[in-house]
């Protein structure tokens, strides 16, 4: 059974139920011709728009994530991710020239099936958003847990409404190229109806959940854009390490720590510290004072019963080494674990961060694998973070950011231009070569 | 002071008096511990000074998982009579637990004394669903073997009615049938894990279409609920069709709840349905957010407090089950001290999303 919650731009607060997909996909399938005459400068116009409005809603900016998602939405940053993705932007309109009589277009390729995650409710909505700017029609199935918070973050578009070159457009009509649903990932029979529906199958999520769908069957046509299981962590070389600013840094780390309840793919899990005057224990210190500070401000009192378990066993594990330390508050506010083993941990979560010294920071470099997303790096040398970069980036590092924005959604992301596998690149030659010339 | 209070009558000590004898014990014990190197870091890491602990909640846990990690032995290696080891069902390693000769006679002493205010004093026959290897005189013993020899220390006989046929346990109904006969008027114990007796034990006897006649026995089982909550089968539905099968009332059907890291401390249901605690131990049900002890009517994490061990840290573990803090000292049953109800164990599978193990498929192979 399909739950559905929001279709032809209109919500329920019962779900309306569906037995298959075939009238869903119809109805929004219905809307492509809609959503393709909208003007790209009129898309971003009320995408612009919609974030005003999210940024005004004190009851949706206290969703983790929205007052990013306002940011991210203004049309300066919709302008600049459309212009890493295909450098100008009129080729959504209009075929532009290439050379001489040769012209490309950037075409929507159709139907958008969205798996969603469900570790992180306002990622829904960035992927909507750049599959809309594409002018593609969109499923999502949205996990049960966040089905909620996506729907209330989403409704504030129904009432926006802007003139473009003398025209109305409203943000009404990308609702209705637009449908979310729910129903249990464990139903093979509808995982595979909406898997044959996509042009497009974006699928988040953990590597069980991934690989389930990347299997399911689909169009021999239908394009994948996997945002599959990740892994973070920072570093902090010595030159960070013995200057003033290391206390700020670590209140940004901080930042980063806490953000999405640490269970991002971009959270970071470990912070490798280069070897400097300050000893692990007085790092450890100084970060835990960051944390305490930021739980203060944002307690964190929704410790789910694994993350318990987990944060009890590995402060345990830690007390009782007599080669490792800990730092941690009375409650389950923070946990600093420290050790100097040169290596990855699982993930804690909880605002659970292993602190590790290494000698130089290129030493991770042993451990990166295609697995590892974001680093977040504190360096005052900027060529030590360009080697550094190029070193992690060659063996799998997507994302080398400034600690403190390890968390912010951007473009690329895992690697990937996302806008611009949501295209189809079509070409028109008008260059005819005349007979017996 | 400990043995005295381990051999008096249980569960008529006040809490508030309870807990100022156990903790001058328990401080006393805790400075034993410091022999162990891991515990010692430990207490040094938290700045613990054990002369200034003024309340149970105070002392250090020690999260039940480690016994798996780590060799937390308290006494002399010459000292240990026996390792005891736990079913390891949810991990890799099981837990070691180290026993000395005072530990084992404390624990022993402790289940009785426990079993004697539910049971009476009088030793009974007993029969054990299980097979009697599990109990055999080897110096590692499984939490099975181990709750067996714990409990069958208040027995008169032992019949065991579970053949062991190449690691499967069958149902040995000659044997179950003589045992019937010759106390089917007596007063008699059974003893099991929940599941084996639900699983190999009931089904049986329904598949053989046999209703024993054993209508005096109180049949003890303790090992958890969760295969059985898989199949729906609630402690109603268990306590009804167990009660059928040996032709008795379903009150006579009592869960325990117990673990391998604290033999000997046992809760057992009230007629309320209540578990208690003996006088020689505790509980603290931890709030999942703070840690602090819950209020009446909350749930959180139970700790374990046990005064029965020389040989390993057992003055207080932290479990992995969650438990509802029912109250103190006013249990309609007459028993004093603290009361609570089991919940669950801690849920522990949760969905990731993106944010996931960093470890690549082949090297987890």
């Amino acid at each position: 059974m399909i739950s559905c919650f929001m279709l032809e731009a209109e919500f329920f607060s019962e779900p309306r139920e569906f037995q298959n997909l075939h009238y869903i996909i119809n109805k929004i399938d219905e809307n492509r011709e809609s959503i393709c005459s909208y003007p790209s400068e009129a898309l971003i116009e009320i995408i612009h728009e919609y974030g005003k409005m999210l940024g005004r809603k004190r009851e949706l900016l206290k969703y983790e994530g929205v007052p990013f998602l306002s940011l991210w939405l203004k049309k300066e940053n919709i302008r600049r991710i459309l212009r890493i993705n295909f450098k100008e932007t009129q080729c959504l309109d209009d075929f532009i020239e290439l050379e001489s009589g040769k012209f490309i277009k950037a075409q929507p390729r159709g139907i958008v099936c969205h798996f969603m995650a469900g570790n992180v409710p306002t990622l829904s909505i960035f992927s909507l958003i750049q599959a809309l700017l594409c002018k593609n029609v969109n499923l999502l199935r949205v996990p049960f847990e966040s089905v909620k918070v996506v729907l209330e973050i989403l409704k504030p578009l129904l009432d926006i409404k802007i003139s473009f070159e003398g025209k109305q457009y409203y943000g009404r009509d990308l609702l209705k190229s637009t449908c979310i649903i729910y129903f249990p990932s464990s139903d093979k029979a509808l995982n595979e109806e909406m898997s044959l529906g996509a042009d497009v199958r974006v699928i988040w999520g953990g590597e069980v959940a991934v690989n389930s769908i990347a299997v399911l069957p689909k169009k021999t046509t239908c394009k994948d854009i996997i945002f599959g299981p990740k892994y973070s962590f920072a570093v902090f070389d010595r030159s960070i390490m013995e200057s003033s600013g290391l206390p700020k840094t670590f209140d940004s780390l901080a930042q980063d720590i806490i953000s999405f309840d640490q269970n991002a793919c971009s959270s970071p899990q470990i912070l490798f510290i280069e070897r400097s005057s300050l000893s692990l224990k007085e790092v450890g210190v100084l970060l835990s004072e960051s944390l305490e500070k930021i739980a203060k401000r944002y307690p964190n009192n929704s410790i789910s019963q694994s993350t318990l378990a987990r944060i009890l066993n590995k402060r345990g594990e830690y007390l009782l080494s007599t080669d490792k330390d800990i730092i941690c508050n009375k409650d389950l506010q923070y946990t600093v674990l420290m050790d100097r083993n040169l290596s990855l941990e699982e993930p804690v979560n909880g605002r659970t961060i292993f602190l590790k010294e290494v000698e130089d920071i290129l030493d991770v470099c042993k451990l990166i694998t295609s697995r590892i997303q974001t680093i977040g790096i504190a360096s005052e040398d900027n060529d030590k973070m360009k080697n550094f970069a190029n070193r992690v980036s060659l063996r799998g590092v997507n994302r080398i950011v400034k600690v403190g924005c390890m968390s912010f959604f951007d473009s690329p992301w895992d690697g990937i231009l996302l806008m611009n596998e949501l295209v189809k690149w079509t070409t028109l030659d008008m260059v005819f070569v005349k007979g017996g010339e | 002071m400990i043995d005295e209070i381990i051999d008096n009558n249980q569960f008529e000590c006040l809490q508030k008096d309870k807990e100022e004898k156990l903790l001058i014990e328990l401080k006393l014990q805790l400075k034993e511990n410091r022999k162990n190197e891991n515990i010692k870091s430990m207490y040094g890491k938290l700045g613990v000074d054990i002369d200034n602990i003024s309340s149970l909640e105070e002392i250090p846990f020690i999260p039940v998982n480690m016994f798996k990690q780590f060799d937390l032995r308290t006494c002399r290696e010459e000292e240990v009579v026996r390792v005891l080891n736990s079913s390891s069902t949810t991990g890799n390693f099981p837990s070691k637990v180290y026993i000395d000769k005072q530990t084992s006679i404390r624990q022993a002493r402790g289940l009785i004394s426990i079993l004697k205010s539910f049971l009476g004093s009088e030793r009974r026959p007993m029969l054990i669903i299980d097979s009697e290897e599990v109990n055999s005189k080897q110096e590692k013993l499984s939490a099975r073997g181990a709750a067996i020899r714990g409990v069958s220390s208040f027995a008169k006989s032992l019949t065991y009615v579970m053949d062991n046929l190449d690691g499967e346990l069958q149902l040995n109904v000659q044997k179950l049938r003589e045992f019937e006969e010759k106390y089917k008027d007596k007063e008699v114990i059974v003893y099991g894990f929940t599941y084996i007796i639900w699983s190999r034990l009931i089904k049986a006897l329904q598949e053989k279409n046999i209703c024993l006649n054993l209508p005096k026995m109180k049949l003890l089982h303790s090992g958890g609920w969760k295969k059985l909550t898989e199949q729906k089968v609630d402690k109603e539905e268990f306590n009804r069709v167990v009660a059928e099968a040996f032709g008795t009332i379903p009150e006579n059907i009592i869960d325990f709840y117990g673990m391998v890291e604290q033999l000997g401390v046992v809760f057992i249901d009230c007629p309320y349905g209540y578990k208690h605690v003996p006088d020689f131990a505790d509980i603290i049900i931890r709030d999942f957010q703070t840690l602090n002890e819950v209020e009446e009517g909350q749930s959180g994490i139970i700790e374990v407090l046990s005064g029965l061990t020389s040989s390993y840290p057992g003055q207080a573990i932290l479990t992995e089950d969650i438990g509802e803090f029912v109250g103190v000292d006013h249990c309609g049953c007459g028993r004093k001290g603290k009361y609570f109800k089991f919940v669950s164990r801690v849920e522990k599978s949760e969905t990731r999303g993106c944010g996931d193990t960093f470890a690549e498929r082949r090297d987890r192979i």
